[in-house]
């Protein structure tokens, strides 16, 4: 049913019913994609992160809810929950994957794309200066989660890669500023 | 558009994967016993049904340990009326998104059936339907009795506030039964 060739870009030939594939097809098309580009996104997308949900029985909740716990809960709280979320996922998907740790990596395989897709922040962006590295995160939740998301981060890349790092905080964006070892 | 896979007939497509992720593929199905069509399907579906929300709404994902910490530490009244205004915006917003009608039915079948185990918000979920739309529901999870509770009460209120339903639940450590009877 399946072949693959043993090639650097296999191709997959798959059984797939209209429907699903129509749906694909407007999707790739709005977002501007080829189609084997989007299903390519989704099949990393899967290995990568959903694979992990769904073998750690993970609870996906709408950010309305998560909105109304960060109101509640005491900063303290919130610092040490999300340490716990960002240091478990990290740890999991890089030994799962084999990822060593480095900054690249940490950027690639994390700050683009699992810490974006768990919901901790929306939008990310990495820009290099000439002494160090600069990590904007941009969020939906106020002040409060920019000072939490400040604290876990430099406390990742402190515990996993030995880097300091300073931050500046707004209401919807964290930028860190990672020096070079 | 070039990319684009080539299509051998309606439902047989060919596509080019990336680096290491057609041998994640085939090892993660061998690993759960299926195919790789098998898992490239349930993958694209899984996509169809979920993914474009997720794009737009971008939930938060909470490991279990961390989930039964946040319970713990936030009152009941709170989660059951976040639960509340997070179900009013979710459910039309789905139900919009896959053309389907806001029946008593659907509500059932796919807001709690499809959706509500793969995101984990109970681990089983069974329902006995008859003619009349009077259902019993069962959810097991595994957070314990103030969970049970936060679900029974939202999920209540949601039916009654939709439909001209009673509803009436038990609710225990880690199951919830709820039966719904047309009025």
């Amino acid at each position: 049913m399946v072949k693959a060739t043993q090639r650097k870009k296999p191709n997959i030939t798959i059984i797939s019913d209209a429907k699903t594939l129509n749906e694909l097809k407007k999707w790739a098309d709005l977002k501007g994609l080829s189609m084997n580009a989007l299903i390519n996104e989704v099949l990393t997308k899967n290995i990568f992160f959903y694979r992990y949900v769904s073998e750690h029985d993970c609870m996906i909740i709408p950010s309305t809810i998560y909105s109304n716990m960060i109101d509640v809960l005491p900063e303290k709280t919130l610092v040490d929950l999300v340490n716990r979320i960002i240091n478990e996922m990290v740890q999991s998907i890089f030994l799962h994957n084999n990822i060593s740790y480095t900054l690249d990596n940490m950027v690639k395989f994390y700050f683009e794309n699992i810490g974006m897709w768990s919901g901790l922040y929306n939008i990310f962006k990495r820009y290099s200066e000439m002494s160090s590295t600069n990590l904007v995160f941009e969020h939906k939740y106020g002040i409060k989660w920019s000072k939490i998301i400040a604290q876990s981060i430099s406390s990742l890349l402190k515990e996993t890669l030995n880097l300091s790092s300073e931050h500046k905080i707004l209401p919807s964006t964290v930028i860190l500023q990672v020096g070079k070892r | 558009m070039r990319g684009d896979p080539k299509f051998s007939n309606k439902t047989n497509i060919t596509i080019s994967v990336d680096g290491q992720i057609g041998d994640e593929i085939r090892q993660y199905a061998e690993k759960q016993g299926l195919s790789t069509n098998s898992l490239v399907n349930k993958i694209l579906k899984d996509y169809v049904m979920f993914g474009k929300y997720f794009q737009d709404h971008i939930p938060v994902v909470i490991a279990p340990p961390i989930f039964s910490h946040l319970l713990g530490e936030v009152d009941e009244k709170i989660w059951i009326k976040s639960w509340e205004i997070a179900l009013g915006q979710v459910t039309p917003e789905v139900f919009a998104m896959h053309n389907l009608e806001p029946s008593l039915d659907n509500l059932v079948r796919y807001l709690l059936g499809d959706i509500g185990s793969r995101v984990g918000i109970f681990d089983k979920f069974t329902f006995h339907g008859d003619d009349s739309e009077n259902y019993k529901l069962v959810m097991v999870h595994k957070y314990g009795i103030k969970w049970s509770r936060v679900l029974a009460t939202s999920f209540s209120n949601m039916f009654v506030k939709a439909f001209p339903v009673k509803v009436t639940t038990q609710v225990s450590a880690n199951t919830l039964t709820m039966e719904i009877h047309k009025k």
